[in-house]
């Protein structure tokens, strides 16, 4: 202990420096070239980083084109087999809306192949004979219009033609090409009246290839019609099936939140279609009554019409309104006034009740549009698919945002569980 | 890869439908669970039900995920656990063939309580809510029989909790009468202890 003191008082603070210089320099020196080669790889870095960010901005846009690539080429393929789509869809509506129809008929003990049958077949009549009743009553209505605008009409002509100076009258029955007896000097107006149905008929032969084409229409509207049915028979008979088949493809780990979700879309999707025929309904209803006692002509129709137009946002009511007013032209109980004052009043309160009442209790905030998407969409629908695509445009966005919605709310109740299930 | 996870190859295995509902008939038909429904009702049971395959270590049902139905083992065996407050998990049970788990989930979507996960491959037969709420509309009576049958089950359920918990009550009873015996004696001990010095 004593020697070790010893050597310690004869350590001299001039030592103790050089020491201390001798140690710290060759320390210093390397902490200065770490700190610069630190730099050197820090501006590597950089550079890498730099270089990365690049590539992944490249990366980026290549995915983003490739997306958008591939939305164009998806909505290419969409339009081009959009006639197709729309058939399937409006037979997914009819199967959907008829499908708690099909499982009361199932609950009463009827087998569900029957129940679809029987349901289908009453809907094929139902539809048969509203349009056996649609085209008996135009007939008679038009009969009607056509008798008492014929004698309006013989009347009038005879007016006018009694009216004209007798060469006017010559020169009428030449371009009439009636062959009027020598002896003839006065106009006869069954004559004219003849000649002048002869020069129709010309006319509907000249025209032929028109009604051929519209006769062609018709067909094809039939064969879609028939098409629809069979298609809708087919989801409301092999719905459960198809989603079994389907729920067999899905991985063990997302199986139930899939189910779930497509439960979750079943009801909110169900409930609404199902509200929109009920409102629908109503609002044709209530347009019909008010028609009937304005005594308009196909008033069934024009408040079918009504109904369906309310399906357009904003301008539907008003265009709904559109074939009575032309109907009030034709024949009303009251005077002209009274009978558009009729109208305005109907379309006005029918809106006061579908906004106060119908919609509130029926279709709920949930599927509400901000005005500017509804305009869009309903454009969209029309450039696309003409009125069809005009009345199913805000029905078919409102689907697609509860499908979203319940994607959402599904997705984030699972990954919360998820979240806590592994944690 | 799973089994499940083909795609292809679920739909190719299974495509025959009937053989599955047959197959699923004729194992309810065993079970002790559905012993009062007929052969009628046994079948449309077998046609709302999923059969589903499960991979050795694959998790069936996870501890916190919103419950959606119930899973009856058909043939394999599967392992419940639950996970403490420290992290720590502890095994519960050993189910297999014949045996069922989860039928709370066929009732409410609540969260489950503990997370199943298979042992070995196995197979299971799942019934799920909308499938259930869908036969309540079309099937009423059938529908409250199996509803029924639920029902009895959580009964039975409840009734055995209960046992439990009377079980761990009187236990806990004894363990109290036994501390308090403890702490007077050691309290006599102590007062010994004094007089003696």
């Amino acid at each position: 202990m004593e020697s070790q003191s010893t050597t310690q008082t004869e350590v001299q603070p001039t030592d103790s420096i050089e020491v201390l210089t001798e140690t710290l320099l060759p320390l210093s020196t390397t902490l200065a070239n770490i700190s610069s080669s630190n730099r050197a790889l820090s501006r590597e870095s950089r550079k890498q980083t730099q270089g990365i960010q690049e590539q992944n901005i490249s990366l980026r846009l290549i995915s983003m084109t490739m997306m958008i690539v591939f939305i164009a080429i998806l909505a290419s393929l969409i339009y081009l087999i959009r006639d197709t789509l729309t058939i399937i869809m409006i037979s997914f509506l009819i199967a959907y809306i008829l499908a708690p129809l099909v499982d009361y008929f199932e609950g009463l003990g009827i087998p569900r192949s029957l129940a679809v049958t029987g349901v289908t077949l009453g809907i094929l009549a139902e539809v048969v004979i509203g349009l056996i009743f649609v085209v008996i009553t135009v007939a008679n209505q038009l009969d009607q219009l056509q008798a008492s605008q014929d004698q309006a009409m013989v009347g009038q002509v005879e007016q006018i033609l009694n009216s004209l100076p007798p060469v006017w009258q010559t020169r009428l029955i030449e371009l009439l090409r009636v062959e009027v007896d020598a002896s003839g000097s006065s106009l006869d107006t069954q004559q004219v009246i003849e000649a002048s149905m002869k020069r129709l008929e010309e006319l509907i032969i000249g025209q032929s290839n028109q009604i051929i084409g519209a006769t062609r229409g018709l067909f094809s509207a039939f064969i879609n019609g028939i098409i629809i049915l069979f298609t809708s028979f087919f989801f409301l008979s092999g719905g459960r099936k198809m989603k079994k088949a389907f729920m067999r493809s899905i991985p063990n780990r997302i199986f139930e939140p899939i189910l779930v979700l497509l439960d979750g879309i079943d009801q909110q999707l169900g409930d609404y279609l199902r509200s929109r025929v009920i409102q629908t309904g109503i609002i044709a209803a209530v347009c019909m009554v008010g028609y009937v006692i304005l005594g308009l002509p196909l008033a069934i129709i024009l408040g079918v019409i009504a109904g369906l137009a309310n399906l357009i946002p904003y301008i539907g009511p008003f265009l709904g309104a559109i074939p009575a007013i032309i109907m009030v032209l034709v024949g009303s109980r009251f005077g002209l006034g009274t009978s558009l004052g009729g109208i305005a009043i109907i379309t006005v309160g029918v809106q006061i009740i579908d906004t106060a009442l119908i919609t509130p209790l029926l279709i709920g905030k949930s599927v509400e549009l901000d005005p500017i998407t509804t305009v869009v969409v309903v454009l969209v629908g029309e450039q696309l698919l003409g009125l069809i695509g005009m009345l199913m445009a805000v029905p078919l966005t409102a689907m697609l945002k509860l499908i979203c919605q319940e994607l959402v709310t599904q997705f984030r109740g699972y990954s919360r569980s998820f979240t806590y299930g592994s944690s | 890869m799973s089994r499940s996870d083909g795609i292809w190859q679920e739909v190719g295995k299974y495509n025959d439908r009937k053989k599955i509902e047959q197959d699923i008939t004729a194992l309810l038909k065993q079970m002790e669970l559905f012993e009062d429904l007929s052969d009628r009702d046994l079948r449309q049971i077998a046609q709302i039900a999923y059969r589903r395959f499960y991979a050795a270590g694959e998790a069936i049902v996870i501890e916190g995920q919103d419950a959606a139905g119930m899973y009856i083992i058909m043939d394999g065996e599967v392992e419940v656990t639950k996970e403490l407050a420290d992290g720590s998990v502890v095994r519960l049970a050993t189910l297999d063939s014949g045996n069922f788990f989860g039928d709370v989930g066929l009732i409410d979507n609540s969260p489950r309580t503990a997370t199943v996960q298979a042992v070995r491959d196995s197979e299971m037969i799942g019934f799920f809510r909308p499938e259930l709420l869908d036969l309540m509309d079309s099937q009423a009576r059938l529908a409250s029989n199996l509803i029924f049958t639920l029902a009895k089950i959580v009964a039975s359920r409840l009734r055995f909790t209960n046992r439990k918990l009377q079980e761990a009550q009187s236990e806990i009873d004894q363990l109290k009468t036994t501390l308090e015996t403890l702490q007077v004696s050691e309290a006599d001990q102590t007062k010994i202890k004094a007089e003696i010095v």
